[in-house]
C-alpha cells in the first residue's frame, strides 16, 4: 500500500502547506510575502527561521539558538519531562515530585551518578536520571511506546514551531529525514550541508484522541513516543540523518489514535564569519519505503 | 494523491525516463507510471502491478510462481525464487512535495528464514556508481514486520 504523508506548519492561527524553509533576517514583518529576503552577513546579527508557503512566509524563531528541550509531560498529575543536556545523545529525565507515572517497561531506565529510577517500584530520585542503554552518554533506544503528554507552552520544540508530517494512509518503512543540495536529492556540494551546519530537533509520535483536530496545536495533546527524539541532529545527505523509525503506520481513527506524526524544527549551527558570503539553497527531504 | 505535484521537478518525462536537473547534478530516473512488477501464478495466470505510486502489491494473492520487475527503460529483472516476497519502493519527498524514486527492494525469504534483499536501482546521476537497472544483492539483517509478505507457490 502506498504511504501518504502530508506536511503542514502552524502559523499561529491556522495550518499551511509548506513550500520552503527559509533562514534570513528577523527584521521583517511576519507574515510577509513569500520570497521576501533580507540577507544577513554571517556572525554579524541573528538569523531567523521562517516557514514559507506559496503566498506568505512566517517568522518562527528570531535566532538559531539550540533548543534545550522537547518536553513531554506524562499522564496524570505528574510534571516530569525529558530534557536534553546539550547533545543529541543524552536525554535526562527531570522530576521534582517523586510520584509514580506511566513509564517504559523494564530495562528502559538506567542510573546516572547517584541518581536512579527504580522501574519496579516506579519511584525515582529527582534530577539527572538518564534513559538509555548503558552509560550516561548512551544512545537511547528504549523509550519507544512511552505515553506522553505534549504541551506546546512548555517545549522549545513542539507542534507549533515545527514542520509536521502526518501519516494519513498506509505504512512507511525505514523512515529518515535529511537534506540535499537540490531537487535531485543526490548531492551535498553545499557549504551549509557538507559543513554540518544544518540540523534539526524533532520527535515522532502517535497522537491519541481528538479526531476533530487534524493536527495538534494550540492545546496539550496525549501521544505515544515512537522512537527516541533528537535535539541537534546533523542533516547531511546519506552521511548523517535522523533515523526516525523502522516503521510508521496510519492507525484508524476509531482506534483512538490518529497518526503517526513526525515533527521537527530546523536550525543553522555555528554560522560564523568563516562561512563564505553567499546564498545557500538546499532542501529537506523525508525518505521512506512503502509496499 | 496528486502525482503531478510529485513529478513537478521532472523534465522530459517520456516513454522511458525523466530528468531532474540540479545545480551540479543531473538525475535520470525511470518513468514511475511505466514501472511495475509482474507476478506469475500456476496455470499461466499473470498479474501486473500498476505503477510506482500505487503499486498494487497489497491485494496480490499468495502462490507466486515467478516474480519479475519491468522498468520503463525496458529492463526486465527476474527475481530468484524464494519462499516469500516483500516489495518496497524507496522514495524521498521534499517539503514542497517533489519526489525522487531511488530503488525497488524485493525482499525474499529463504527456507531457513533468512532474508535476501534484491535492490533494483531506479535512478542514476553524475555522482553515483549505480545506473538504472543495476541490481544489488545483499543479506538483510533488518527484520521487516509487514502484513504485505506474499508466499510463493508450494
Amino acid at each position: 500500500m502506498a504511504a501518504t504523508l502530508t506536511t503542514k506548519f502552524w502559523d499561529g492561527d491556522s495550518w499551511n502547506d509548506p513550500a520552503k524553509i527559509v533562514f534570513t533576517s528577523p527584521n521583517m514583518d511576519s507574515p510577509n510575502t513569500a520570497g521576501t529576503r533580507s540577507h544577513v552577513l554571517p556572525d554579524l546579527m541573528d538569523i531567523a527561521l521562517w516557514y514559507e508557503d506559496t503566498s506568505n512566509m512566517y517568522r518562527i524563531t528570531n535566532n538559531q539558538d539550540v533548543p534545550t528541550s522537547i518536553i513531554f509531560e506524562f499522564y496524570g498529575e505528574l510534571h516530569s519531562s525529558f530534557d536534553f543536556a546539550g547533545s543529541n545523545t543524552t536525554m535526562t529525565l527531570y522530576d521534582q515530585t517523586g510520584a509514580t507515572g506511566d513509564w517504559p517497561t523494564a530495562g528502559a531506565v538506567y542510573y546516572n551518578n547517584a541518581n536512579y529510577f527504580d522501574y519496579t517500584a516506579k519511584t525515582w530520585n529527582p534530577n539527572n536520571i538518564i534513559l538509555g542503554t548503558g552509560t550516561d552518554t548512551g544512545t537511547l533506544t528504549a523509550v519507544s511506546g512511552t505515553n506522553i503528554f505534549l504541551d506546546p507552552s512548555l517545549a522549545d520544540v513542539n507542534f507549533e514551531n515545527s514542520m509536521v508530517y502526518e501519516m494519513t494512509l498506509g505504512e512507511a518503512y525505514n523512515v529518515y529525514l535529511t537534506a540535499w543540495d537540490d531537487d535531485t536529492h543526490s548531492s551535498t556540494d553545499n557549504t551549509v550541508i557538507s559543513g554540518s551546519h544544518y540540523r534539526a530537533a524533532g520527535c515522532a509520535c502517535y497522537i491519541t484522541g481528538d479526531t476533530a483536530t487534524p493536527y495538534p496545536a494550540g492545546a496539550s495533546t496525549y501521544g505515544t513516543l515512537i522512537d527516541v527524539p533528537v535535539l541537534d541532529q546533523v542533516l547531511n545527505g546519506n552521511t548523517s540523518n535522523w533515523q526516525i523509525s523502522d516503521s510508521l503506520r496510519y492507525n484508524a481513527v476509531d482506534s483512538g489514535v490518529s497518526g503517526a506524526y513526525v515533527f521537527f524544527r530546523p536550525r543553522l549551527y555555528n554560522i560564523t564569519s568563516a562561512i563564505p558570503y553567499g546564498v545557500y539553497d538546499f532542501i529537506t527531504t523525508l525518505h521512506f519505503q512503502y509496499t | 494523491m496528486d502525482y503531478r505535484k510529485q513529478l513537478q521537478h521532472v523534465k522530459q518525462l517520456g516513454s522511458e525516463d525523466g530528468m531532474v536537473y540540479g545545480k551540479t547534478n543531473k538525475v535520470t530516473m525511470v518513468n514511475p507510471h511505466k514501472t511495475y512488477f509482474i507476478a506469475h501464478y500456476p496455470g499461466g495466470k499473470i498479474i501486473k502491478g500498476n505503477n510506482l505510486f500505487d503499486t498494487g502489491w497489497d491485494p496480490l494473492p499468495d502462490g507466486i510462481v515467478k516474480l519479475e520487475y519491468q522498468l520503463s527503460t525496458g529492463h526486465v529483472i527476474k527475481i530468484p525464487r524464494f519462499r516469500a516476497y516483500l516489495h518496497l519502493v524507496e522514495v524521498s519527498d521534499s517539503l514542497d512535495g517533489g519526489r525522487i524514486f531511488h530503488a525497488v527492494h524485493i525482499k525474499g525469504m529463504t527456507n531457513n528464514n533468512k532474508v535476501t534483499k534484491i535492490t533494483v536501482i531506479l535512478k542514476q546521476d553524475l555522482y553515483s556508481k549505480f545506473k538504472i537497472g543495476d541490481i544489488i544483492v545483499s543479506e538483510d539483517a533488518q527484520q521487516t514486520l509487514s502484513s504485505s509478505w506474499k508466499l510463493a507457490a508450494v
